[in-house]
């Protein structure tokens, strides 16, 4: 099916430019220098101290699981955003800066048909990119420590402190990790549509970083602490709630419906913005 | 076959093109000239559905191109001034994605197309490392591969080298001659529209200020080169008997609207002049644009000038 061919394109256009892999790279770098920050004796001892308080052992439970839910909640904080967001500012208006896009226009393809291409492209780059870390930090950390262990999570202000066995832990990770790489669609999607306006491909990364950050900063302002439920990051944030011991699925639902919502509206806004612009050299 | 009808375009309150129309037949080679800003790239833009008119439609080969943008485009190939590519890709790889735009193309089909515009030897490259020529093949082999009845071409031989702009030239030809392509050529080189094109249109200011054959048209200034002994008083006595006006050029003297070349030879010899060489310049299609389309001075109120079709008689658009 053409269709297909025309995905697989998509993905050729994308996974062979080498700045695709620049966020690959940098998360690597990135859990390395984590992995080796948490060696140091103070991080050591303090989480020794909050685990020997709770009655856990730290031999046990200072290991692969717990390092890598660790390791991701630092690097996608930094970095996630950031190389999604590049990615998807680029996918539509890199092609028009570049006047590769008025080349594809002057084929007999529809406008949508051919954005959908891009974000469904985007989208798959998004999920190997948050799979990849999700994979890589369990990897690194296991190794770093000689094993899985046992998974302990401390955090107060999601209420949530949790330890489970190696193959519960194992199976939690798992999950939490497809929860974050569907939460980080909707960064693609909102990088997506910025990409779909009439600007440079930087200014639609920037653009997309900043509503982004601009909404974790605000959502975790003490004056909005009441309303955070109306923030994106907060339902963005809806896979650590996943380790709850009893997830609050309910809250789980409208978080997915929620991000769901945003991505659609992104989505729509973007290609009908595109659809009906005027595309000249 | 071509139709423009009417199409009026804006960008930001400005008007780009103004309740323009053309017609391009099947089988001709049809040239868009005009200064930059004319509203050729604006044009051609509405012909590919990338820019929507104001008013207006564009059909291509009878279909709408806003209304069934992939049928009126299956039949189409189109070349920018400088054209695009992936350059971190192979000029095949490149090849295979804008054709799966179209459709699948056969790979015999790819490699005879390849070889077609010369670049066998280098298409397994990536594009980065052609030069403007070799890139200017891959775009023509890009428009090629679908097997299209109608080329559009914007500024095709813009940067190339003179060997280069003449080798694209005989391909136009060739594709015209052998496959009958319908072929628009936008360009402000008029000698290679004046070699290639049957038809033109001149666009001014985002109107059309002609359409037609123009060499077919009745334009002035006539000229004649004049080789004759006592030039100058042979030149006196031209402009006394109202045969030349006061323009000169090198060896070339221009003739009043009454005079002919016979009516200059003839006051000559009566005179006593030895006239050694009287040949009548055939007019340029540089002539003509220049004539058609005048300075900006003389067309500060463009939109207000009538249009003309190939008889010189004016025509509204």
């Amino acid at each position: 099916m053409l269709i297909v061919h025309q995905f697989i394109d998509e993905l050729t256009k994308l996974f062979a430019r080498k700045r695709t892999y620049i966020g690959f790279g940098a998360f690597v770098a990135l859990q390395a220098m984590i992995l080796a920050l948490l060696q140091h004796p103070k991080a050591r001892k303090s989480i020794a101290d909050l685990l020997e308080k709770n009655g856990l052992g730290f031999e046990d439970h200072y290991m692969g699981l717990t390092l890598a839910i660790v390791v991701i909640a630092f690097s996608f904080t930094f970095l996630g955003g950031l190389y999604v967001a590049l990615i998807a500012g680029d996918i539509v208006a890199k092609e028009v800066e570049e006047g590769t896009m008025r080349m594809i226009l002057a084929r007999p393809i529809g406008r949508v048909r051919l954005l959908l291409l891009k974000f469904a492209a985007c989208m798959l780059y998004t999920l190997v990119l948050v799979w990849f870390l999700g994979a890589t930090a369990l990897v690194f950390a296991s190794l770093y420590r000689g094993g899985l262990g046992k998974l302990f999570i401390f955090l107060p202000e999601e209420d949530l402190f949790a330890f489970y066995d190696t193959a519960d832990g194992l199976g939690r990770y798992a999950r939490s990790v497809l929860c974050l790489s569907y939460a980080t669609l909707t960064i693609a999607a909102l990088g997506f549509m910025f990409s779909c306006f009439r600007m440079k491909p930087a200014a639609a990364t920037i653009l997309t970083l900043s509503v982004f950050f601009v909404d974790v900063v605000l959502m975790n302002l003490p004056y909005f602490s009441d309303l955070r439920h109306w923030f994106m990051s907060y339902h963005i944030g809806f896979w650590v709630r996943t380790y709850h011991a009893y997830p609050p699925w309910a809250e789980i639902v409208e978080s997915v419906a929620w991000l769901t919502g945003l991505m659609t509206t992104f989505v729509v806004v973007g290609v009908s913005h595109f659809a009906g612009r005027d595309l000249k050299g | 076959m071509i139709e423009v009808q009417g199409v009026s375009k804006t960008f930001a309150g400005r008007p780009a093109v103004s309740e323009l129309s053309l017609a391009v037949r099947r089988g001709e080679v049809y040239g868009l000239l005009g200064h930059n800003g004319a509203g050729k790239s604006t044009t051609l833009g509405v012909l590919l559905g990338q820019v929507y008119p104001d008013q207006g439609g564009v059909r291509l080969n009878g279909v709408d191109v806003f209304r069934h943008r992939r049928a009126a485009l299956a039949g189409v190939g189109a070349i920018f001034e400088s054209p695009c590519f992936y350059d971190y890709l192979s000029g095949r790889r490149n090849l295979r994605i804008f054709s799966n735009y179209s459709h699948r193309v056969p790979p015999k089909r790819v490699d005879d197309v390849i070889e077609q515009v010369g670049l066998t030897a280098r298409i397994d490259d990536p594009v980065a490392a052609y030069s403007h020529g070799m890139r200017q093949r891959l775009a023509l082999a890009q428009a090629l591969l679908p097997g299209p009845h109608t080329l559009i071409l914007d500024e095709p031989t813009d940067g190339l080298d003179p060997q280069g702009i003449a080798e694209f030239r005989e391909t136009i030809r060739r594709l015209n001659r052998e496959e009958g392509l319908t072929i628009l050529f936008s360009s402000h080189l008029l000698g290679e529209v004046q070699q290639l094109c049957n038809r033109v249109a001149v666009l001014h200011r985002g109107r059309r200020v002609f359409e037609g054959r123009w060499d077919a048209t009745p334009i002035g200034p006539r000229w004649v080169e004049l080789e004759v002994d006592r030039r100058d008083a042979a030149l006196t006595r031209l402009r006394e008997s109202e045969l030349i006006t006061e323009r000169t050029m090198e060896n070339r003297v221009e003739l009043t609207d009454s005079a002919g070349a016979a009516s200059v030879n003839r006051c000559l010899v009566e005179a006593g002049f030895a006239v050694a060489r009287l040949n009548p310049v055939k007019p340029t299609l540089e002539d003509f644009y220049l004539q058609t389309v005048g300075d900006d001075d003389t067309n500060a109120n463009a939109s207000e000038m009538p249009t003309k079709d190939a008889s010189g008689r004016g025509a509204a658009c």
